[in-house]
């Protein structure tokens, strides 16, 4: 078995594309081969160790589909959105903690998302929580700008990938206006042309000029914004800790 | 611009900024949709929540309550919206994500009908011209006709009558054309309606929505010497008969001069905390005001609620983690619902010991105190002695290291024989002497 000999002398780690179906092919090799991974990680920016193994992973439809399918089997929907919401989090095990998370859930079911005290699943839980934690602050915090032509257009800084949660929020509420939602961090936008959206990398974006009115409207904000507070209550550690500031990168009030 | 500003301020008394619980099947197809968590898009200077758009329709007002700042004897700046103005205004702010909605109230201008009638007219614009979708919050005008408010119901989300004081006697003082029936008449109505449309709209298809998020209210803390027992269990009987969806208070704040009004600056903010966390413990941890509060006494302002709770009632702790019932576990100070819900989660896999707790992030800071996993307290220290815990809860930071030190100490102390001591091992390493 040199196969087992080669395991043992060596770290493997497997190599994807960035997309949630490559690391679905990712835990499909891992599977089939039975080669533990010792590290999963992206094209982009990576840096190779010499006593490791490198496997590329091809990302291929079918066999994303079949994982998809097989973990909405036996972990369930429930699991299943927890390990998406772990993959768009912004921490450098995650592909790490999703492939553990799955191993685990193959092999005990649907409870593997109860066992909060469990370290995989404590973790993976708390990556999750985070996620949704921040796109929660964005729904809230996200200001759009009418541009020209009645576009809408909002710069947003997030830490983990929250686009793909976010923008069917914007979505479902703008129906009738079209919109771009600019997340800078991962230089990629969200696109809505009132039909469909989809998210692509924002290289060359250049947003529109700010319309006409826009000036008046944030103007008429703050001074609604000014006379909504209480003078007698003032508290302003308890408003600072209500918005912290990395929410307001790319926000004019406050 | 102006405008506004009068306008927001004048509605600046009023808490409630929610924009949650409304779900409706019916969409007037234009932009906005209500979550049903509801969601803050801002918070003003004094840390409150702003949600919705929080203005009055207009502040001229024929009314004089003495704890009003729009009472028409009180000489400020008077404005009025027109209902064009307000509700493109509030399709702009709404667009860019300002706002969750609206919070329409209003003086009374001219009669109460003519009043609501504005509002009434308000609300067709942004439902049928603009197709707006968003919340609306529609403070119910006191006197005006059941009619209007009816036809006001179906196009808000939630509507409010304010109680304003818990007291009849202190209406009568301080607001001297409200009765307590005039504002319970109201609420009556909106509930009795609610409940008709819900029955009537059961086998139709596309469904009715009468104010989908349900009625609250709100009342004025400490401009009368009315008990926390007393608004507390008014608070009760309001949730109970009229199936509120929320009691707000609201700390007084010296707006007016009138001799039958507290002098002090101070709004008595502690006080108002208190409630709500008791209001929280009634309308989610299953408490009654009888089990919070003594006849007619006050809130302790040391320690919350549900501590000051559960040290009347030691005889029922340690609760045991693994095997107390999810109704027991709530009523652990400092276990709230997410926690009890994760830990009832969680120990149906295996059972929690503290360091799984910790996974779990349960805040063990107050919670400590009357808990047990498997049997065993945090710290052997601990025990069920009403003045130790009390001094405890009163100073925990400086009581939870100490004894954690304590431990500490102890555990090393145990083991210190065992080891060779520090230097000598050092040298023996590095190899000199």
């Amino acid at each position: 078995m040199s196969f087992q000999a080669n395991l043992d002398t060596q770290d493997v780690f497997y190599i994807y594309d960035g997309s949630f179906d490559g690391l679905l092919n990712v835990i499909y090799t891992a599977v089939y081969s039975r080669i533990v991974p010792c590290g999963i990680c992206i094209y982009k920016g990576m840096q190779f160790s010499l006593n490791a193994r490198y496997v590329e992973v091809p990302t291929n439809k079918n066999r994303a589909r079949r994982v998809y399918d097989a973990i909405f089997r036996k972990i369930g929907s429930f699991g299943l959105k927890r390990l998406y919401y772990v993959f768009l989090s912004s921490a450098p095990d995650k592909d790490l903690i999703i492939y553990n998370y799955m191993m685990l859930g193959f092999k005990n079911g649907s409870i593997t998302n109860s066992a909060l005290s469990e370290d995989t699943v404590a973790r993976a839980f708390k990556l999750a929580e985070n996620v949704s934690r921040e796109t929660e602050k964005f729904r809230q915090f996200t200001r759009f700008s009418v541009m020209q032509w009645g576009v809408q257009y909002a710069k947003i800084a997030p830490e983990n990938n929250i686009l793909p949660i976010l923008t069917p929020f914007f979505v479902n509420r703008l129906k009738i206006i079209p919109f771009v939602l600019h997340d800078v961090t991962h230089n990629v936008c969200a696109v809505y042309d009132t039909k469909g959206w989809h998210v692509s990398s924002a290289d060359g974006l250049v947003p529109p000029e700010k319309g006409s009115d826009e000036a008046e409207i944030e103007k008429l904000w703050k001074a609604f914004f000014d006379a909504i507070s209480i003078k007698e209550r003032e508290n302003t550690k308890l408003q600072k800790q209500n918005m912290p500031s990395r929410y307001f990168k790319n926000v004019w009030t406050l | 611009m102006e405008k506004l500003q009068i306008l927001a301020d004048s509605a600046k008394y009023d808490a409630s900024c929610s924009s949650s619980g409304s779900e409706r099947s019916f969409n007037y197809g234009g932009i906005g949709a209500p979550t049903q968590a509801g969601c803050c898009h801002a918070f003003s200077k004094d840390g409150r929540c702003i949600s919705l758009l929080k203005v009055l329709f207009t502040n001229y007002c024929i009314n004089d309550c003495k704890y009003c700042q729009n009472r028409v004897s009180n000489d400020i700046p008077r404005a009025s919206f027109t209902p064009e103005e307000l509700s493109a205004l509030c399709i702009d702010f709404y667009r860019r994500n300002y706002i969750e909605g609206l919070f329409l109230s209003s003086g009374i201008i001219k009669s109460p009908d003519y009043t609501a009638e504005l509002i009434l007219k308000t609300l067709k614009l942004l439902r049928f011209n603009y197709k707006f979708n968003g919340y609306i919050h529609v403070k119910g005008i006191p006197g005006a006709s059941e009619i209007l408010l009816r036809e006001i119901g179906f196009l808000a989300d939630r509507m409010s009558v304010n109680i304003e004081l818990p007291s009849e006697a202190g209406l009568k003082m301080l607001a001297p054309q409200k009765t307590r029936q005039s504002v319970l008449r109201p609420m009556q109505f909106i509930k009795d309606t609610i409940t008709e449309v819900k029955e009537s709209s059961l086998t139709v298809k596309n469904k009715l929505h009468f104010v989908p998020g349900g009625q609250s209210t709100q009342m004025i803390i400490g401009a009368t010497n009315d008990s926390d027992y007393k608004i507390l269990s008014l608070t009760e009987a309001l949730y109970n008969k009229y199936s509120l969806k929320r009691v707000y208070f609201s700390a007084y704040i010296p707006v007016g001069n009138h001799p039958a009004l507290p002098k002090d600056i101070n709004p008595p903010l502690l006080r108002e905390h208190r409630l709500y966390q008791a209001d929280w413990l009634l309308r989610f941890y299953g408490f009654h005001t009888d089990e919070i509060l003594d006849e007619n006494a006050s809130l302790d302002p040391l320690l919350d609620p549900k501590s000051n709770w559960a040290m009347k009632n030691l005889h029922l702790f340690p609760v045991e983690i693994n095997r107390a019932p999810y109704e027991m576990l709530l009523r652990v100070p400092g276990i709230g619902v997410t926690c009890a819900k994760r830990i009832v989660t969680a120990r149906r896999v295996r059972s929690l010991d503290f360091e799984a707790l910790k996974k779990l992030r349960v805040v063990l800071k107050r919670a400590a105190y009357f808990i047990t996993c498997n049997g065993k307290y945090m710290y052997s220290a601990f025990k069920m002695d009403y003045s130790f815990i009390y001094s405890a809860l009163t100073h925990s930071s400086a009581m939870l290291p100490a004894i954690q030190n304590a431990q500490q100490l102890s555990f090393f102390s145990n083991y210190d024989s065992l080891l060779p001591p520090p230097a000598e091992k050092l040298t023996s390493v590095i190899g000199e002497f």
